[in-house]
């Protein structure tokens, strides 16, 4: 009876590769296919969104219309002015702006689904003509006109559905969530495109566009005095000589007169800001 | 939200350190056994050898039971989605499976045998079902000792 077992060499039953080579490896191979799945919903989510119709998008806006605040002179002043904005945009007839103003020291604006603006006291006080509010309103309408909000909307609902059913986790909201409505991203195309658009009314408003790019000063003096916390309103990039660069040059090209009178703010503005 | 996320990169760190350290004693403790037990062979052969008369045949059992830390789970979650073979799996079945045929043998040095014959694993996962919770496996070999009859000698 002649049994024996040989010593077998080690490791021919496991694999040589060290486990935290392999471990980064398929961790950035999966962070590469969630980047490029989200880059594709986002892409994908956003051109359905802005496929929906209009009435269908202030549908969806409906919460906002309970929410309209007494009528101040104060709101009425914004809300003419939106409306004057509105008009110089040519925006089509169904896109009807309404101007919500918060009293909130916030400095922000933001524009949402609905064709709803957003106004913070905060921002507001800060303003030194109405050349520049009208500048800001009309980057705001500019959203409202592109349909920047549903498009918004429509990219975090693909994407964040779609790492739903990728990563298998439930507890992410869809849609509706006020967050989701009043802290939406534009991406800098969207803004610089709302900002030439905006720029481009205020000029067949008023015949020129002095005045208008004090708006941008304002907020680059905001993200100066607090370095981390920039204003929402340059939040999406910090990069906002950009966008003034390419404001100035829109103006050099179309040759818009820039030394004509401004029109000051309503000598009671402050007073109503303080009112709330 | 960040804390589930620390708590998660905390187990995982903890899972690979000690995870390593204890799957590099364990081999240690193997390669010197194996060496020690190579003079009792165990075999899959189910027939009897010549002179068999002389010995007496019982069962010999060698059962483990490890478990996958977390980090090794979590390699095997990512192996999941991109397919290919689980290599943070292979260490763990590849101690479990010597492990038990040790024990087999201890147990077979143990009755004085002198060959084990019809050698056979069986594998099992324990915990199955469990979700997310960190998984085990349990090897058992078994096989016939033969122990030389002593009224023979």
């Amino acid at each position: 009876m002649k049994y024996e077992n040989p010593l077998l060499p080690e490791g021919i039953n496991t694999s040589k590769s060290h486990p935290l080579k392999t471990f980064f490896t398929l961790i950035m191979g999966l962070l590469v296919v969630l980047i490029v799945s989200a880059w594709l919903l986002g892409i994908g989510g956003g051109y359905l969104a802005s496929k929906i119709p209009y009435s269908q998008e202030k549908r969806l806006a409906d919460n906002y219309a309970e929410a309209a605040a007494p009528k101040t002179e104060l709101l009425d002043y914004l809300q003419t002015l939106a409306d004057k904005v509105s008009s110089a945009m040519q925006l089509p007839s169904e896109m009807k702006i309404t101007v919500h103003y918060v009293a909130d020291d916030v400095e922000n604006a933001f524009a949402t689904i609905g064709g709803n603006i957003f106004l913070y006291k905060g921002l507001l006080e800060k303003l030194p003509n109405e050349n520049a509010l009208a500048m800001l309103i009309g980057h705001e309408i500019g959203h409202v006109r592109h349909r920047d909000p549903i498009i918004s909307i429509g990219q975090s609902a693909a994407i964040s559905t779609g790492m739903m059913l990728l990563l298998g986790s439930t507890d992410t909201g869809i849609l509706g969530s006020a967050g989701l409505l009043t802290q939406m991203q534009f991406s800098r195309e969207m803004e610089i495109r709302s900002d030439e658009t905006g720029l481009t009314a205020i000029e067949s408003l008023y015949g020129h566009v002095n005045g208008a790019l004090d708006l941008y000063s304002v907020l680059e003096a905001i993200s100066e005095s607090s370095p981390f916390e920039p204003p929402q309103f340059f939040s999406t990039h910090p990069v906002s000589e950009t966008r003034i660069k390419e404001l100035v040059e829109l103006i050099d090209a179309k040759k818009w007169r820039q030394s004509m009178p401004i029109t000051p703010l309503p000598d009671k503005f402050s007073v109503w800001l303080s009112e709330g | 939200m960040s804390l589930q996320i620390l708590l998660f990169l905390l187990l995982l760190v903890l899972g690979y350190f000690i995870g390593s350290y204890l799957e590099r004693k364990h081999y240690r403790s193997i390669i010197k056994r194996e060496a020690a037990l190579n003079v009792l062979p165990a075999v899959a052969s189910k027939i009897l050898p010549a002179g068999s008369e002389s010995y007496e045949q019982t069962l010999v059992l060698g059962n483990v039971t490890i478990s996958v830390d977390y980090f090794k789970r979590f390699l095997a979650t990512l192996h999941n989605f991109f397919g290919g073979s689980v290599s943070s799996y292979e260490t763990l079945l590849d101690r479990a499976r010597r492990e038990a045929l040790l024990r087999m043998k201890q147990e077979a040095q143990r009755l004085n045998a002198d060959l084990v014959l019809n050698v056979k694993y069986e594998t099992a996962s324990i915990y199955k079902g469990s979700g997310s919770g960190v998984g085990s496996v349990e090897v058992l070999a078994y096989g016939t000792a033969m122990i030389p009859k002593r009224s023979a000698t």
